[in-house]
């Protein structure tokens, strides 16, 4: 029965994967992650920091704010976990359970969460922390089992700065201190029949490392409605100034994006459009760099879009949202696809995402 | 009014999401390939699956792996189902091991109608992985350690069956043979004789991909005190059956032993390249020295 327990360990015990994404929110995934020259609001700083610079506010805490991500075959399992009556020892029902795991194979289990306590912008400048961790694990090739675990963990502190050259011009900047922590590893069916002499060091490698990541961004807005930007996310790469192992490099990412917005008498339409990770470090498909994104809301009680639907083409594949602000705090909720393999359509993950944030602004 | 219609709104959009470009089936690369093939076993489509595979062209561990998957799940077979069938039948609280999963590891996962194909499967299986282009990997050598165990676990009962109906020719040859037995034509049955040794012949080539799979491995190891049932019969396989093949064997008093003696036996036995104690059984050291049912 040890392999029993090893098997429904392998789908509790969770995941390292460096973020594609550093940072998310719900109400971007929805309009299919489209954030480079985002309208100014709270969650701007963190994907362009050249958007600080229109800030108007000389002070605003926001307290906490989750992002977080799951699979829908993480829904799908912990649904099946619940129906299964695991007060009965009988076997057959322990194996009849397991044997559900049989129709999984290639399905991704994937969560992340985003955790930003106590973030603080003092006129233009912003810091940040955050704690990031995502994880996944999949069963792959039904006819000789191979079970694949990944599990990274991200915190520091991003800081963060705009300047307004001239109202239409701006740039900013950030460095970011962040600890790496990264677990992986592959458990195959003959590890699992052989669990009893099987060392942790066989089928899995720890990494961690310190380093510091730094971005740059720029955003031109020419007329009131049309906005430019581009951002460069770790510059370079970001490294580590020490580390235990050999932790993943934060590859250098480039970003270029536009944003039109369409005002009507009460709501308005926002258009937006990116190309993302320029640098294609995977040779991906075009079309998994290209993002859309449209959000048609209004403004309630606060400068920025207070309810508001959301709809892109993320990954090449379609992204829906909405987000409302209930004063107290402002919960963001979309559903996606990832496209886990290289080229379109290999391998997709429908993932639904929330994000909670409070903020109080002077 | 206008929130209701936003919920709806919502609702319907939350309800949709799908992707806009399709699956491109002709990969350009062996990275996309490789992966188009993984996608293909998990959806369990095996013929697409090999079709990608053979479009590969920089050999590796991983393409040779996936293959091994393609292969076996084209004949039905599948590690998954026999590991929870195996596990379902040990007693509650039993520890899985190699030693209890091979020790509960019977001929019927091979089945009745598929068993031909599945050997085959196997066997094609272990000869790729053995010349696999990094073949001592662990990935790579385990999978085909534990495949050499399940192929030992049929072969040791095809070869006992092979041995049995061998002697079963050899004994009605020299109950028969006219003359010296120098010739076919003085030995009635030795047709029969010789559609023995091709089943025992075809045993032999799995009974050797088993030594081959298994040699170094933790699976199936036949060095230790404590064997599991296949490790047994291997053990003994090698011990009684590695002991080279004479032109006149003396094996016994029995007819089938003394049929060897005959030159319309021998001719159709005896070959030069077998070696005691080369690590190696052939044909011919099975019919010698496995007559006594004593090797599986």
């Amino acid at each position: 029965m040890s392999a029993f327990r090893a098997l429904l360990l392998s789908f509790v015990y969770c995941s390292p994967v460096v973020a594609a994404e550093f940072f998310t929110s719900g109400r971007i995934i929805g309009r299919g992650n489209t954030s480079v020259a985002q309208y100014a609001g709270a969650q701007g700083g963190r994907f362009n920091p050249a958007t600080l610079a229109e800030t108007n506010s000389t002070f605003q805490l926001r307290p906490l704010e989750f992002n977080g991500i799951v699979g829908e075959n993480v829904v799908s399992t912990i649904s099946d976990i619940q129906s299964h009556d695991f007060s009965s020892n009988d076997s057959n029902k322990v194996i009849s359970f397991v044997r559900k795991f049989g129709d999984k194979f290639g399905e991704r289990h994937y969560g992340r969460f985003e955790l930003i306590p106590l973030a603080t912008q003092i006129f233009r400048f912003e810091a940040m922390p955050f704690v990031i961790n995502q994880s996944y694990i999949e069963i792959n090739r039904p006819t000789i089992p191979e079970f694949d675990f990944d599990v990274d963990t991200l915190a520091g502190i991003n800081l963060a700065y705009g300047y307004d050259f001239n109202g239409k011009f701006k740039v900013g900047g950030a460095v970011r201190p962040t600890y790496h922590h990264e677990l992986e590893g592959a458990l195959t069916f003959t590890d699992l029949i052989d669990l009893e002499n099987l060392e942790s060091e066989e089928i899995s490698k720890a990494a961690s490392g310190f380093g510091i990541g730094v971005d740059a961004g720029v955003l031109w807005t020419p007329t009131a409605t049309l906005r430019l930007g581009a951002v460069v996310q770790n510059i370079g790469g970001m490294g580590y100034l020490s580390s235990d192992g050999s932790p993943s490099v934060l590859l250098q990412s480039t970003s270029i994006g536009g944003a039109y917005a369409y005002k009507m008498s009460r709501w308005d339409f926002n258009f937006l459009a990116d190309v993302k990770h320029l640098e294609n470090p995977d040779g991906e498909h075009w079309i998994q760099l290209l993002n859309l994104g449209a959000e048609f809301g209004r403004q309630l009680f606060t400068r920025d879009l207070d309810i508001g639907l959301t709809a892109g083409l993320y990954d090449g594949n379609t992204s829906y949202g909405l987000f409302v602000d209930l004063w107290l705090a402002r919960v963001e909720l979309a559903k996606y696809t990832e496209e886990i393999g290289r080229q379109p359509g290999v391998k997709r993950d429908k993932r639904l995402t929330m994000t909670i944030s409070s903020s109080m602004t002077l | 009014m206008q929130f209701l219609r936003f919920i709806l709104i919502s609702s319907i959009l939350m309800s949709c999401s799908d992707n806009l470009i399709p699956l491109n089936e002709s990969p350009s690369n062996d990275r996309d390939r490789l992966e188009l093939a993984e996608t293909y076993l998990n959806e369990r489509d095996y013929p697409k699956a090999l079709e990608v595979l053979q479009n590969v062209e920089v050999d590796s561990n991983r393409a040779r792996v996936l293959t091994v998957a393609a292969t076996l799940g084209g004949v039905g077979f599948s590690i998954w189902d026999i590991i929870l069938d195996v596990i379902d039948n040990q007693s509650s609280g039993e520890k899985i091991s190699p030693d209890n999963f091979f020790d509960s590891l019977s001929t019927s996962v091979f089945g009745e109608d598929t068993k031909a194909e599945r050997i085959a499967a196997i066997g094609s299986s272990i000869d790729l992985l053995l010349a696999a282009p990094d073949s001592s990997d662990a990935d790579v050598a385990n999978l085909n350690c534990f495949l050499g165990g399940i192929l030992g676990v049929v072969s040791v009962e095809d070869g006992s069956a092979a041995i049995t109906s061998v002697s079963s020719s050899l004994t009605t040859i020299q109950n028969s043979a006219v003359g010296a037995g120098a010739s076919r034509d003085e030995c009635p049955g030795v047709t029969e004789l010789e559609t023995s040794l091709a089943t025992l012949s075809e045993v032999q080539t799995n009974l050797q991909r088993v030594f081959a799979s298994t040699a170094n491995c933790s699976l199936v190891n036949t060095d230790g005190s404590s064997l599991n049932s296949i490790e047994t019969k291997l053990k003994a396989l090698e011990t009684n059956g590695d002991q080279g093949c004479e032109a006149q064997p003396d094996c016994g008093d029995s007819a089938a032993c003394q049929a060897q003696s005959l030159s319309c036996v021998s001719a159709i036995v005896v070959d030069d390249s077998s070696v005691a104690g080369d690590g190696q059984v052939s044909s011919c050291e099975l019919v010698q020295n496995c007559l006594g049912n004593n090797c599986f």
